[in-house]
């Protein structure tokens, strides 16, 4: 068969008609396509809707059974505060207060440290290499994370298409 | 606003009766999408109510602006899609579930009969499809969607589904070239006649 195969959706005229007579691989479509075409839809049982209405009564009056994070995150915290109170010892309100500020001010000290290290990096960066060497680099990474965001919103607009 | 369009509103502020309305009003083309997807009468009537327990559930999610016939023949599609790629199998015509396909609004019995040999033909066939296709197929035949509508029912792009009707078309024709020869030379000769 050397030529493109018939499309049902097409209008049939004379000579695509005297064509099917010829060609076993169109006539074989054209055959389908009506057998499809007259095919009536098949109705639905009778009863169906009461015996709908009564599992959906169903389905109001059972309990909803908890989503896996529902039992997850509360078995976690659990988890972490028996752990936590085997590790930390008693403390009291002040004790507790002053802990919290120290972690806060310590965390604080650390992110400045790493936000002058990466400045120190780009000043050195900028000093040595010209700006046709991190430039694109920058660009690069620029475009990474564009691709990267615009996939992540298209995994979950097909989410939320599979799920509706 | 239509009539649909209120009883919609009417079932989103929580009123059951408006909702079961609605499905009574849209059951029949979702029980034959469901049946010609999964090709047993108890497995579509199955699919069917989960499918309208699933529109019940995301309800407070249906977009107005959508047709509603179309949002259910979404979810019922997608549905059928899941449980079929569960599943597996193929359709037989042997199987004990086959339905009584017999159109009640068909009072000569041979024609009935006829109907029914051509609907477990046609089940026959499109049992070979892989469920995507099917579904393209079912939505494109039977509900008379335009290409670019079953694309937004069901993810794909308005090429995609033309090459994938394209493809199945040829596949349901190889196979009734291949497989039905006694079928094949009754429609041959009527192509003949004609």
């Amino acid at each position: 068969m050397k030529h493109p195969l018939f499309d049902p959706d097409q209008p049939l005229t004379e000579e695509l008609w005297a064509h099917l007579r010829n060609c076993p691989s169109c006539a074989a479509l054209w055959q389908v396509d009506q057998l499809l075409r007259s095919t009536p839809p098949v109705p639905p049982p009778a009863g169906f809707m009461e015996r709908f209405q009564a599992r959906l009564m169903e389905e109001r009056q059972a309990p909803q059974a908890p989503r896996p994070w529902q039992i997850a995150l509360p078995m976690l915290l659990l988890l972490l505060s028996l752990g936590a109170s085997r590790i930390i010892p008693p403390l009291n309100a002040f004790q507790l207060f002053l802990s919290i500020f120290h972690a806060v001010a310590l965390a604080l000290q650390r992110l400045l440290l790493l936000a002058r290290t990466i400045l120190l990096l780009f000043q050195t960066a900028y000093t040595y290499l010209p700006p046709q060497f991190w430039l694109p680099l920058l660009a690069g990474n620029a475009v990474l994370l564009l691709i990267w965001f615009f996939s992540l919103r298209r995994a979950q607009l097909f989410w939320i298409q599979v799920n509706r | 606003m239509s009539e649909e369009t209120l009883w919609i509103i009417r079932a989103r502020q929580g009123d059951q009766q408006a909702f079961l309305h609605l499905l009574e009003l849209h059951q029949r083309p979702i029980y034959n999408l469901c049946y010609r997807m999964l090709g047993q009468a108890e497995e579509a009537e199955d699919a069917m109510q989960e499918t309208f327990l699933r529109a019940y559930r995301s309800l407070s999610r249906y977009d107005p602006k959508r047709p509603f016939a179309s949002w259910l023949l979404s979810i019922a599609a997608h549905h059928c899609i899941d449980r079929l790629r569960r599943k597996r199998e193929l359709f037989s015509l042997d199987d004990p579930f086959a339905p009584d396909l017999a159109d009640p609004s068909l009072p000569d019995p041979q024609e009935a009969a006829e109907k029914r040999e051509q609907s477990l033909l046609v089940q026959h066939l499109l049992s070979h499809l892989a469920p995507l296709d099917r579904a393209i197929v079912i939505l494109r035949y039977w509900h008379e969607l335009p290409e670019a509508e079953i694309g937004r029912q069901l993810g794909l792009s308005t090429s995609a589904v033309k090459s994938r009707l394209h493809r199945a078309r040829r596949a349901l024709a190889r196979l009734w070239m291949e497989s039905i020869p006694s079928e094949r030379e009754i429609h041959e000769a009527s192509l003949v006649r004609s």
